[in-house]
């Protein structure tokens, strides 16, 4: 009875994990914000542009512990950045300042 | 024992043909297996690898010849609804009169050769429904080669010319359905700015424009046209004429204001009127002529002196059409009949 207790609230909390893990990331906006702040008029999902593809970002920072950080400084200040033309202009910075939806768009581009 | 023996070397042989399949197939699963792993993997690092090569290539053209320079940015990812327009007859590679995205934008020197994380200037021409671009710069890159369709000569002068109208405030070219080119959504487009008519066709005698049989090109030729309120041919009745021709004639006896022009009675896009009239009869008619009996006064019931003729007054349940059946022209030679002149357009 106990063991089956245990399993029952294993699986419970499991669940309600999944489910929190999948709702942290919110695609619709993420892809919102990106395209409101043109970043796919130099970034794509899995195709270079004049930026790297969102794919090849997320596994270069995979299992990088500052991944987010660097990221979001990346699209905040705005650094030089070398294209892959091979020249170098400034990295766009983003036009919110709103950590939740950086946050999110951030989680976005790494779960890919 | 040489039986015995024929009997080992049988089984063997039976044993390793038995286990040879068997061997066989174990490792072609484990190959498979093999290849799915590979396949998983190439999977996973393809994209990464594929956008690597594809960066180092040049841009290609996507849909048009030379897009290359528009859609190294402007590709499926930042805006699929562009490349419409592929879809499009101006989309069509084989024509080598269709253009590429700098004939109707413009070389864009300044918008494609921007460097920095501010926002690019615009392009030289701009087709939104918030642009700078003035209409006349606009309808130009249009022009460039529609100027010369039998449809669009009478352009300059036209009355949407010379309001600033412009091709794209009703055509959309990135789209593989423009709206205003299709009868069944033709109205919509043109009803945006045309409010009274769009009233009009909701009344309950209207031309079936509602219902996607009639739609407003098959009037109006709204590129310009030699006749009045942009109609299709030279006058009102002409363009009439090119459905009612039953109206037309020629008869013996004319109704002048059928011939003048039709909207003198009707009004064309609708009314509460049966038959598209701009009042019910007798009103209608009443416009120009009076009323039986009694020069310039209608309705005035006949007095006990009131001649033999009188029966006229009585208008028929004030139904002129009950007896003027032939409204728009009758060939009625008159049947000898003194008491009615020949132009009373009757059977």
């Amino acid at each position: 009875m106990k063991k089956q207790i245990i399993a029952t609230l294993t699986l419970v909390l499991l669940t309600g994990f999944v489910s929190v893990a999948h709702a942290e990331i919110d695609e619709a906006a993420a892809k919102k914000l990106a395209k409101s702040n043109d970043c796919f008029k130099c970034h794509a999902v899995d195709k270079t542009k004049k930026g790297p593809a969102y794919k090849k970002i997320a596994i270069k920072y995979k299992g990088k512990a500052d991944a987010e950080a660097a990221l979001i400084k990346q699209i905040t200040t705005g650094p030089k950045v070398k294209l892959e033309d091979g020249t170098e202009e400034d990295h766009k910075i983003i036009e919110t300042k709103d950590k939740a939806e950086l946050k999110n768009l951030v989680g976005w581009i790494l779960s890919l | 024992m040489k039986l015995l023996t024929k009997i080992f070397v049988s089984c063997a042989a039976l044993g390793a043909l038995m286990s040879a399949p068997a061997a066989s197939a174990a490792d072609l699963g484990n190959r498979n297996m093999g290849r799915e792993i590979a396949k998983m993997y190439l999977a996973s690092a393809a994209p990464a690898a594929q956008a690597g090569e594809a960066g180092k290539a040049d841009a290609k053209d996507i849909v048009l010849r030379g897009d290359a320079k528009c859609t190294a940015c402007h590709d499926d990812a930042d805006s699929p609804q562009l490349l419409s327009i592929g879809k499009t007859r101006h989309g069509v590679n084989a024509d080598g009169r269709t253009p590429g995205c700098t004939s109707c934008h413009g070389d864009s020197v300044a918008h494609t050769g921007h460097k920095g994380s501010s926002k690019p200037p615009k392009p030289d021409r701009v087709f939104g429904k918030n642009t700078a671009t003035p209409a006349a710069e606009r309808n130009q890159a249009c022009l460039s080669c529609h100027a010369g369709d039998s449809k669009r000569h009478l352009w300059a002068g036209s009355a949407h010319e010379a309001r600033d109208v412009a091709c794209t405030s009703c055509h959309q070219v990135h789209t593989a359905h423009d709206k205003v080119r299709d009868k069944q959504t033709q109205p919509e487009v043109c009803f945006s700015c045309h409010k009274e008519q769009r009233a009009q066709v909701n009344k309950p005698s209207h031309h079936p424009v509602l219902e996607g049989k009639v739609s407003c090109s098959d009037c109006h030729n709204v590129h310009g046209s030699a006749g009045p309120k942009l109609m299709k041919r030279d006058s009102v009745v002409e363009t009439c004429y090119t459905c009612h021709m039953e109206k037309r004639g020629p008869f013996v006896h004319n109704h002048r204001p059928v011939s003048d022009d039709c909207s003198n009675c009707h009004m064309p896009h609708g009314t509460t009127a049966d038959n598209l009239l701009k009042a019910r009869p007798p009103l209608v008619c009443y416009q120009c002529h009076s009323g039986h009996g009694t020069p310039g006064v209608a309705g005035i019931a006949p007095a006990i002196t009131t001649s033999a003729k009188a029966n006229t007054f009585i208008e028929q349940g004030r139904g002129c059409l009950n007896c003027h059946t032939e409204i728009h022209g009758s060939n009625n030679p008159d049947g000898g009949q003194k008491l009615l002149p020949p132009a009373f357009f009757l059977r």
